[in-house]
């Protein structure tokens, strides 16, 4: 992660007028946690970092937000390989217009999840995080302490395919290697009433606030089918069988366009496995049709094609 | 409730140029088939929304039947292709989460298996009876 090379580019970018805005991270009020910032002037590129704590998945600003003043469309967007692959999703659904974007990409060697670090390290006493190969040196207060990525990275980081962005304008960065491991399932080998007592029970918790859908950078529908009246697919009740309904429209309309960036999950206030769902159904989608979401701009949506020879073992 | 005394109820969706002419087709050929289905024509197998699926099962249906014409029969050409891939996903999220799998059936009857089409439907009803009725997320009145 080139901090320097970033903000050059940015600053280069903002003066130049190439660009009216540039989303990217800045550092947060508390601790060394990072936000996410919006600036347009190009003496505000300072405050940009690119630190193990820029986690948000900056794609979701392009469809939440879209700037409605013409003289204002052209932004450039700070992308991780999830990110990247998000916007790839975007743009094959024409969400955004290519030209409208400057991709920063920056091939991510793993973000920090906070709660695992903060088990470790007491958050206050944190000076300063580095990154040496396969470990971070965390500075604190009392010295150094260094701890192994995988025991502070996020789950999708550890599973990561694509940590290099397969699309940029700018590469912040040298390619960084897919750690190749493999997502865990907890409902691996479990039969079938054993798995709808786990989701029910994960479901019966959701108290439906949406966040996961408001952090997705792929939700970007006008209507979603969660708020749709007419017609009315989820009722406002909150119980198991709305519930249940919300979180199956949320995993389907997500099969073959989820970037894995594992944003809703974080955003779920109760904690729902939200991952655990959409990589099962990318994985259906790998195994069944061979399509893999968010690599090709230009390939047509996974249930807006066919082939004449789609699997139909199903059908009588 | 005993597995003989539970008549389940089934919601098919039948395309109107070949499954619902087949249905037709069963009836005028004077073929006996469980009562246990409600039809719903739609005109492509291509215009069932999965939420549809889901929809169904939620307001109470023990199982659900979508059926189209024979993949290059389409009367719109390739509605059923698109059916095909949507509803072989659905299937998959359904059995992945531990909704029982057999509720949501797919068959391909074109308007002159009638025959065909009685046997599609003895052999849902017959599927979704042992599994009993639905129960699992049923919309709470």
């Amino acid at each position: 992660m080139d901090e320097e090379k970033m903000r050059d580019t940015v600053r280069d970018l903002l003066s130049t007028g190439k660009v009216a805005s540039v989303i990217g991270y800045e550092k947060g009020e508390l601790g060394q946690g990072a936000r996410p910032c919006i600036i347009t002037s190009p003496d505000d590129a300072d405050r940009l970092i690119l630190t193990p704590m820029c986690k948000h998945n900056l794609t979701v600003y392009l469809t939440l937000e879209p700037p409605t003043d013409p003289e204002k469309k052209k932004v450039a967007l700070i992308v991780k390989g999830c990110d990247a692959r998000a916007l790839i999703q975007v743009l094959q659904e024409r969400g955004v217009e290519r030209d409208d974007l400057v991709i920063l990409g920056v091939p991510c060697t793993g973000m920090i999840e906070p709660d695992k670090l903060y088990q470790e390290v007491i958050e206050d006493d944190i000076l300063e995080i580095s990154e040496d190969g396969d470990t971070f040196i965390i500075k604190t207060r009392d010295g150094e302490q260094t701890l192994k990525k995988e025991d502070v990275l996020f789950d999708e980081c550890l599973t990561c395919t694509y940590p290099t962005p397969l699309m940029a304008d700018v590469m912040l960065g040298e390619p960084v290697e897919p750690r190749g491991g493999e997502a865990s399932d907890p409902t691996e080998g479990m039969s079938a009433e054993e798995r709808w007592a786990f989701w029910s029970d994960k479901f019966s918790k959701c108290i439906r606030c949406f966040a996961c859908r408001q952090a997705c950078p792929l939700c970007f529908c006008e209507v979603c089918a969660g708020d749709s009246l007419k017609p009315n697919w989820v009722k406002r009740s909150v119980n198991l069988s709305e519930n249940t309904m919300w979180h199956f429209i949320r995993a389907f309309h997500h099969a073959g366009r989820c970037a894995e960036c594992g944003a809703c999950e974080r955003a779920c206030p109760v904690g729902i496995p939200l991952m655990t769902l959409n990589k099962r159904m990318a994985r259906e989608a790998e195994d069944i049709f061979g399509y893999s979401s968010g690599t090709d701009p230009e390939a047509k949506p996974l249930l807006g094609s066919f082939k004449t020879d789609d699997e139909e073992d199903f059908i009588q | 409730m005993a597995e003989d005394d539970f008549e389940p109820k089934i919601v098919a969706f039948l395309c109107n140029w070949c499954s619902y002419a087949g249905a037709d087709l069963t009836g005028t050929s004077r073929i006996q088939y469980p009562p246990s289905v409600r039809v719903v024509r739609v005109m492509c197998s291509g215009r069932i929304n999965p939420l549809l699926v889901l929809h169904a099962l939620q307001q109470g249906a023990d199982g659900v039947l979508i059926s189209g014409c024979h993949p290059g029969d389409c009367h719109y050409i390739q509605g059923n292709y698109f059916a095909r891939r949507r509803m072989n996903l659905i299937t998959r999220l359904l059995e992945y989460v531990g909704i029982d799998s057999g509720r949501v059936q797919m068959s391909w009857v074109s308007a002159s298996e009638g025959p065909k089409f009685a046997d599609v439907i003895k052999k849902v009803t017959e599927d979704v009876r042992k599994l009993g009725p639905n129960e699992q997320f049923v919309r709470e009145v």
